[in-house]
Order: structure tokens, then sequence, then C-alpha cells
């Protein structure tokens, strides 16, 4: 059977019309897996950024509690009044990465933080503090040291397998 | 939706809390919720997705251990009961008296601590059935 130019050219275009299609198809899913990297990289940072946002909140308190301990009552107002918002800030905005109980043990971690900011002695009231009120200044701080680094710790290392994931 | 030890003015307080919370000291009873214990908190989940927990602290009135917040979440995360239990020298000074739900709460503590179970009760069963 001898086909005609007509026809020829009909099996040439329907062969371009299926290369034309499996080339769409490739690039759909090359779009596709682009868009998974890109997302999966933003996961990825989304949860550095954090973790580093808790660190660094929990080496403030840390900070806080080493003067106290010092007794360098000069210094300790200013960071004081700088963490209740700080504190504030990284809650809110990392609220979806916490799990519940982190959550929890945050706003405790807030309500003693606000607690140890009332409890600080008005300036030159330092000498009047007694051992037993500078302890518990301490622990009021504590509980923020420990929560903040917990969670630091645990979004770092989802972090890291994250990429390890994607490797 | 929160309440604690204020004094009554400034309490505007849910019967309803109360109410739920003293369901769970009821089926925590029956022994229908389990409770683990973990470094600081007490908590524990219940068939319908509830989830109960309990934050736990220094009381710094009296140093004494206790619990500070409670929380219930529904199935979703939202908050259905956020109680706190920190006693301030204000609430104190103004003759604060406990609610009724941190009344409920302070039964449903005590009796989670003692039915709660940690990983040492764990292997000790683990070891008996061997």
């Amino acid at each position: 059977m001898i086909l005609t130019f007509d026809q020829y050219l009909g099996i040439a275009g329907l062969v371009a019309g299926i290369i034309g299609v499996a080339y769409g198809v490739k690039l759909d899913q090359k779009l596709r897996t682009s868009r998974e990297a890109e997302k999966h990289i933003e996961k990825r940072f989304m949860h550095y950024m954090a973790a580093q946002e808790f660190e660094e909140l929990a080496a403030k308190a840390a900070t806080i509690m080493g003067d106290i301990r010092n007794r360098k009552w000069a210094l300790v107002p200013g960071l004081a009044d700088a963490i209740g918002p700080s504190l504030g800030q990284v809650r809110g905005a990392r609220n979806r990465l916490l799990v519940s109980l982190e959550k929890d043990r945050l706003d405790v971690a807030a309500t003693n933080v606000q607690a140890f900011i009332d409890s600080l002695p008005l300036m030159g009231g330092e000498a009047a503090l007694t051992e037993e009120q500078v302890q518990r200044m301490l622990l009021r701080c504590r509980s923020l040291v420990d929560i903040a680094s917990e969670i630091a710790g645990r979004l770092r290392v989802e972090s890291i397998q994250q990429s390890e994931d994607q490797e | 939706m929160s309440s604690g030890p204020l004094p009554s003015f400034l309490e505007s307080e849910d019967p309803r809390e109360a109410e739920l919370i003293r369901s769970l000291v009821e089926k925590t009873r029956q022994g229908k919720i389990s409770w683990t214990k973990r470094s600081s908190a007490l908590t524990a989940s219940t068939s319908s997705g509830i989830q109960i927990n309990f934050v736990l602290g220094m009381q710094f009135l009296d140093y004494s251990a206790g619990w500070q917040l409670l929380t219930v979440r529904n199935k979703s995360g939202s908050e259905l009961v956020k109680v706190n239990n920190t006693m301030t020298t204000f609430s104190v000074l103004a003759g604060g008296k406990k609610s009724a739900a941190v009344e409920a709460a302070d039964e449903l503590y005590t009796l989670a601590s003692r039915t709660a179970g940690d990983d040492l009760d764990r292997a000790i069963d683990a070891i008996k059935n061997l």
C-alpha cells in the first residue's frame, strides 16, 4: 500500500503531537519537582531560623541569670525589659512549628519572666535583696532557658534531618 | 477562657470549664484516662482526641512543687480550657480565692500525679511480665 503525501503529512503531524505532549508532561514534572524542592528549602530555612531565634532567646535569659549571679545589677533591667517582647515575638511568629506542650511551657515561661521583671528592685534597692529573693529570680528565668533551649534543639535536628532527606 | 486565682472582680470564669475538668477527674478516677509523666509536665489524651497538659513548676510563694498551667485542647488543637495556677503577691494581697476551675484542676492534678506512669513504671511492668 502506498501512502499519499497527505497521509505522510498526517502521520508526521501525529508523531510531532505525541512528542509535544510527552515534552509537555516532562516539563510539568520538572516544574513540580522544582516547586517541591523550593517548598522543602523554605521549610528547612524556616526551621533553621526558628531554631536560631529560640537559641538567642535562651542565651538572653541565661545572660540575665549570669548577671544576677555576678550581681551586675545595672545590666539586668535593660535585658529584662527586652526579653519579654522578644519572647512574645518568637512565640507568635513560630506558633505553627510548636507542639501543644511547648506552647504551654512557653506560656508558663512568659508568666515567670513577667513575675521576674515585677520582682526587680528599684535602683539602689539591690543591697536589700535577700539570698532567697535572688534565688527566686534565678528560678523565674530558668524555665525560659530550659524550654527555649529544648525547642531550639528540636528544630535544629529537624532542619538537619530535612536536608539529609533531600540528599 | 483563662482563669486563675484572681479576686472576684477580675474573674470571668465560664462554669463549664470547671465542669469539664470535673468530668476529667471522674474519667481519670475510673481509669479511662491514662496520664504520662514527663520531665516538666503531666500529659494525657482521650480516645476522642482531647489533649490535656499540666505544666509543672515551682510555686513561688511557698517553693512547693506543683502545676502552673492546665490546658485542654480539642482534636484540632484549639484551646478549650486554660487554667493558670500562678498565685501572685497581688492576688494574695487582694484576698484572692481559688476559682472553681483551679480547685477542680488541683483535684485532677493530685489524681493524675498519683496514677501517672513513667518509663520506669513501664520498665518494671515489662520485667515482671518476662
